[in-house]
């Protein structure tokens, strides 16, 4: 039993590398593709290791004007959509779950369709309407659009953890003589930490990954997002496989520092103690 | 900590603490439409701007003519009222014909795909939700120990699911050629992606590999809220872990889980990129959001009308998973 127990990290911690193997080694892939002559990506005999190693193709995409570009727009487009879902969700779920209304249901199963129609039918619409207000080509028009598509999964999360808070808690706060919104930021939000953090992750993804509707709203290279940017390396005219996937490698350092930043508040007891 | 204090000096006055209770219930009742206003307002005020008129827009045109050759062979410049005719040509395979009469669609023609798109897309989202759920859990289960690396392991499973689905399909491109990184590891020689049961094999893995991470990651937030102290009772009472997950874990993880498994099938349900860069569509893999886009090229409104019936579709799915998981999220925190 205790020879058991002494055991469990270090299995648990094997089984944590395996795991680790499994989902980075295709980007093991993407690192020696990157690494190779574009030519050598697909040639045959295929090689595991690059024929002739390619050390500078990092620099040259780093360097790249262009790819700078749709890297700051990338950055744009999240940050602000992530914080506009924020601001909208948070009240919007509280409501939800601290209240029986009528329509509550029929609010959250509305907030839902959203997620049920096929974004690549809905942009014909969309940049119908952008085009009337004279917003397609600007970063407002995709951060709001990520930010709507976004509000459901943010709702319907935040809701659920809002829910779980015992209400005592926050009855105990009222009683102490704090309002609404003292109670919401200072006793809610700081016990959803969880949730709040899930939320993050997530719309700032889905944001950062969003393809279709930045393909359609943005026309002009320079403010292009990089999901879209960066499918002119590979096209019918040319190749670049290497600089492709360099770009694709540097795409995701944003999305790990975020993530490396705010993860050790995904876990930890949080509720434990605030209400005995 | 007052907040730790307080109910019980609530619960020693318990008659005035009633009392208090019921005016301040009250005074929110009162004020209940104003906040719902003040709360509401920008969530409602963004889904009808940015999300209603597209859809509203695209039912519309789902009853209007496609331009194109009329059945007298005359141009159409179409966007005339169409009645139900894009919906029974979806739905009933009815292609106009010779003369004005209809007719069921010749084979190859894009109505005729309409009900295996549906059991196609319908097939990957049993599969590959369910294969995330199993695989999710197990890793949510394990990130919840602590163990030496957890963190690493935790950034880990988070890449594929960062990467945008563009670039990781053009990967899995490279990975699933003949000449590829998957044969050459595994020392074969197989069309992954030119037969049908590869094909979809392939956009499985994919799909499982970049999204497992999104439902691990909910999961794992859920399992925050459980105390350590239900786990000792139970342990004190005698239950084995095989029951301490059935009937305590499960039920109280049900609500994240929820929310998880009906965001990722109402995903798949729509999944559109994936199969589009890897095989186009081909060898049984087109689904319902392909068809779609396939149809955009020839014909606006009579896409609208397939979207609109694909959205039906989804949504008598997303209701009857609510209905599935007990209406808990809904009907929670109203108790």
């Amino acid at each position: 039993m205790t020879l058991q127990r002494r055991l469990r990290p270090y299995y648990l911690s094997l089984i944590g590398l395996v795991i680790t193997v499994v989902f980075v080694s295709p980007y093991a892939v993407m690192l020696l593709d990157a690494l190779r002559p574009s030519g050598d990506v697909l040639a045959s005999p295929p090689s595991f290791l690059p024929r002739e190693w390619q050390w500078n193709t990092f620099g040259t995409v780093l360097s790249d004007s262009r790819f700078l570009n749709w890297l700051k727009t990338s950055v744009i487009v999240a940050v602000s959509s992530t914080v506009i879902v924020l601001l909208a969700a948070i009240p919007a779920a509280y409501f939800t779950a601290r209240f029986r209304f009528p329509g509550r249901t029929a609010f959250l199963l509305v907030v839902l369709i959203t997620q049920m129609f096929s974004p690549t039918s809905l942009v014909v619409g969309l940049y119908r309407e952008f085009f009337d207000l004279t917003m397609v080509n600007t970063y407002a028009s995709i951060i709001i659009t990520n930010a709507a598509f976004n509000l459901a999964f943010a709702i319907w999360i935040l809701q659920g953890f809002f829910s779980s808070i015992p209400k005592d808690v926050e009855e105990a706060a009222h009683l102490d003589g704090c309002g609404r919104v003292r109670t919401l930021w200072h006793v809610m939000l700081p016990l959803t930490l969880p949730g709040l953090v899930t939320t993050v992750i997530f719309t700032f993804i889905a944001a950062w990954n969003e393809y279709v509707v930045a393909l359609t709203l943005m026309q002009d290279d320079a403010r292009k997002p990089l999901t879209v940017g960066i499918n002119s390396y590979v096209t019918g005219y040319q190749q670049h496989w290497d600089e492709l996937f360099a770009a694709s490698l540097i795409a995701v350092v944003p999305v790990v520092i975020l993530f490396a930043m705010i993860e050790k508040h995904l876990v930890g007891g949080l509720t434990a103690g605030s209400v005995k | 900590m007052s907040i730790t204090s307080e109910p019980i000096a609530e619960n020693a006055a318990d008659t005035s603490g009633k009392r208090r209770r019921r005016k301040r219930d009250k005074t929110i009742h009162t004020g209940e439409s104003r906040l719902a206003f003040l709360l509401l307002a920008p969530t409602l005020i963004m889904l009808t701007v940015i999300v209603g008129y597209p859809i509203i827009k695209a039912i519309y045109q789902s009853f209007l003519t496609d331009p194109g050759l009329d059945s007298s062979g005359f141009f159409n410049e179409g966007n005339s009222w169409n009645g139900l005719a894009n919906y029974k040509h979806w739905l009933l395979q009815q292609c106009p014909g010779a003369g004005g009469v209809t007719e069921s669609c010749p084979t190859g023609n894009l109505g005729a795909q309409f009900w295996s798109s549906v059991g196609i897309t319908i097939g990957f989202t049993v599969v590959t939700v369910l294969l995330e759920t199993i695989i999710g859990m197990c890793f949510a289960l394990m990130m919840h120990r602590a163990f030496k690396g957890r963190a690493l392991v935790r950034v880990a499973i988070l890449i594929p699911w960062a990467i945008p689905t563009a670039v990781i399909a053009k990967l899995w491109i490279v990975i699933f050629d003949p000449q590829g990184v998957l044969n050459n590891v595994l020392g074969t020689d197989f069309a992954w992606t030119s037969e049908s049961g590869p094909a979809r094999a392939a956009i499985v893995i994919a799909d499982v590999w970049k999204t497992t991470p999104f439902i691990a990651l909910l999961i794992l937030a859920g399992l925050q809220g459980i105390s350590n102290e239900i786990y000792e009772s139970a342990k004190v009472d005698g239950a084995n872990a095989w029951q301490r997950f059935w009937r305590i874990t499960l039920p109280l993880v049900k609500p994240a889980l929820a929310v998880a498994v009906i965001f990722r099938s109402l995903d798949v349900l729509r999944m559109y990129d994936l199969p589009w860069i890897l095989t186009q569509g081909a060898n049984g893999t087109t689904t319902m959001s392909i068809l779609v886009v396939r149809q955009l090229n020839s014909g606006l409104n009579s896409a609208s009308a397939l979207s609109t019936i694909t959205f039906i579709i989804i949504f008598a799915i997303a209701l009857g998973l609510v209905r599935l998981f007990n209406a808990n999220i809904v009907e929670r925190g109203t108790r």
